[in-house]
């Protein structure tokens, strides 16, 4: 019963830690800008915490440089699960405008599995709030997740 | 016996359960303050909860990380049990008196500095050894309080103290005392002038960096619970006044009071800057004079 309140509980109080791996600190102001009392990101029960030992949520800002790419595995690693990963900007969705650069590995998801992406540049804090708010499933999603589904022989053969 | 084991009960309900709640009020008042909405008065609950069910990394293979969070909450219960609340007589007076009660509180924060200095993170290090210097400074003027108390009521007993002070009034010994005890609380609960061994923005949590999942919901829930005891240490050691010797009212007047001195420990933490270590030791050295002055209060009179 105990797991089963955790595991209640755990949409309710999101410790965030935000990781910079390279990005131009545009990200980074508008993380911060959530924080402040006018967006009031606490109200959700969201904190923005020191330790990866603490954190539930990884909030990754910027394209992967081949110079952070190891440090990240382990912070992946040093983060307990249960445990999200949060892409915000251009750059940490697909790499933005240096997604062919030799120094830059790529986006996020080529290194970690990434759960929520917030593209921008940089993302309003509007939109960084909706894309926690959708994770928390506070939010219905603006895209309909599209399926497809492989034909069968025998419908081919009908048309 | 069994009216022991009842008050025993209250107490740890009190302590263990209604402590978040403590912490969830503080919270709504720190956004108010802040001009902001703030969590619900259930927050605590949930990070305690989210906290219990994750993962429990392996950060060392020392033992002393993975008996600290189980030690130090299980102190802090025993240290609630030895403090009145809302009764004259605490529960465990059988077992100890307020020599134990200053043993174990001193002991949480012992264990708390001996698992930080057991991983291997030089922030946790850091937070160690402030930890161990504030100990140093803080310890004495709780210690000097309660020994004032007892030099009054000729005995070491919480009861006794709590008796003699009901008996005689306010006095000027026992004002000192508690005020000294007031001054000091915000540096036992790690509150804002004095949360130098955590120092979220400096070092990132510093002793309690590399705790993780429930060995940090242990911690922080033994934080919490400090703050209903030393509370309550205050108001019904120090200012014990409205007392009606019926159970029920005396509990809840004794939440009440609990109740005004958190708020006014978090005002005070919302409005005031983090100080250097230095700076905060030579506060606590000033607190000792003034304790000290009391006990000579307290001798004069005797």
């Amino acid at each position: 019963m105990l797991q089963k309140w955790c595991k209640k509980a755990f949409p309710k109080s999101l410790w965030v830690y935000h990781a910079n791996t390279g990005a131009c600190n545009g990200c980074d102001i508008e993380v911060i800008n959530v924080l402040t009392p006018y967006y009031d990101a606490e109200r959700f029960g969201i904190k923005l915490v020191g330790s990866p030992r603490h954190a539930d949520v990884l909030l990754v800002s910027g394209p992967v440089t081949r110079q952070v790419e190891p440090a990240l595995r382990r912070l992946f690693e040093a983060v307990p699960s249960p445990k999200l990963v949060i892409a915000i900007g251009s750059c940490a969705c697909g790499g933005g405008i240096w997604y062919d650069s030799y120094n830059v590995v790529g986006g996020v998801d080529k290194i970690l599995q990434v759960d929520f992406y917030v593209p921008g540049c940089p993302p309003r804090p509007e939109a960084i709030l909706y894309g926690v708010a959708v994770a928390l499933g506070i939010a219905p999603k603006k895209i309909a997740s599209i399926k497809l589904k492989e034909k069968s022989l025998e419908e081919c053969i009908k048309k | 016996m069994s009216y022991a084991i009842g008050i025993g009960f209250l107490n740890i309900c009190l302590v263990l359960l209604l402590s978040p709640f403590l912490e969830g009020i503080i919270r709504k008042i720190r956004a108010f303050i802040h001009s902001r909405k703030g969590p619900p008065l259930k927050q605590p609950y949930y990070d305690l909860l989210k906290l219990l069910g994750k993962e429990n990394l392996v950060v060392s293979p020392n033992f002393l990380i993975r008996w600290a969070p189980i030690v130090c909450l299980a102190t802090i219960l025993i240290a609630g049990l030895l403090i009145p609340m809302g009764t004259i007589r605490p529960p465990l007076s059988v077992a100890g008196d307020v020599i134990v009660f200053i043993y174990f509180i001193t002991l949480a924060a012992v264990v708390i500095m001996m698992a930080a200095a057991a991983s291997e993170n030089p922030y946790a290090h850091i937070g160690a050894s402030r930890e161990m210097m504030m100990l140093l400074t803080v310890e004495p003027v709780i210690a000097i309080a309660l020994i004032t108390g007892a030099i009054n009521a000729h005995s070491f007993r919480i009861s006794d103290i709590v008796m003699w002070n009901l008996a005689h009034g306010p006095t000027v010994s026992m004002g000192i005392a508690g005020l000294s005890v007031f001054l000091i609380v915000q540096a036992q609960l790690g509150k804002l002038p004095f949360d130098i061994p955590e120092a979220d923005q400096e070092i990132m949590g510093g002793v309690f960096i590399e705790m993780s999942g429930p060995k940090y919901a242990l911690f922080k829930w033994a934080f919490l619970a400090k703050q209903v005891i030393f509370a309550s240490l205050l108001c019904q050691v120090f200012i014990p006044w409205p007392t009606t010797f019926i159970l029920w009212l005396d509990v809840l007047v004794n939440l009440v009071k609990v109740l005004i001195i958190v708020i006014f420990v978090c005002i005070i933490d919302v409005v005031n800057p983090r100080l250097r270590i230095d700076q905060a030791i030579k506060y606590f050295f000033i607190i000792i004079f003034v304790a000290l002055m009391g006990l000579v209060f307290a001798l004069v009179q005797a």
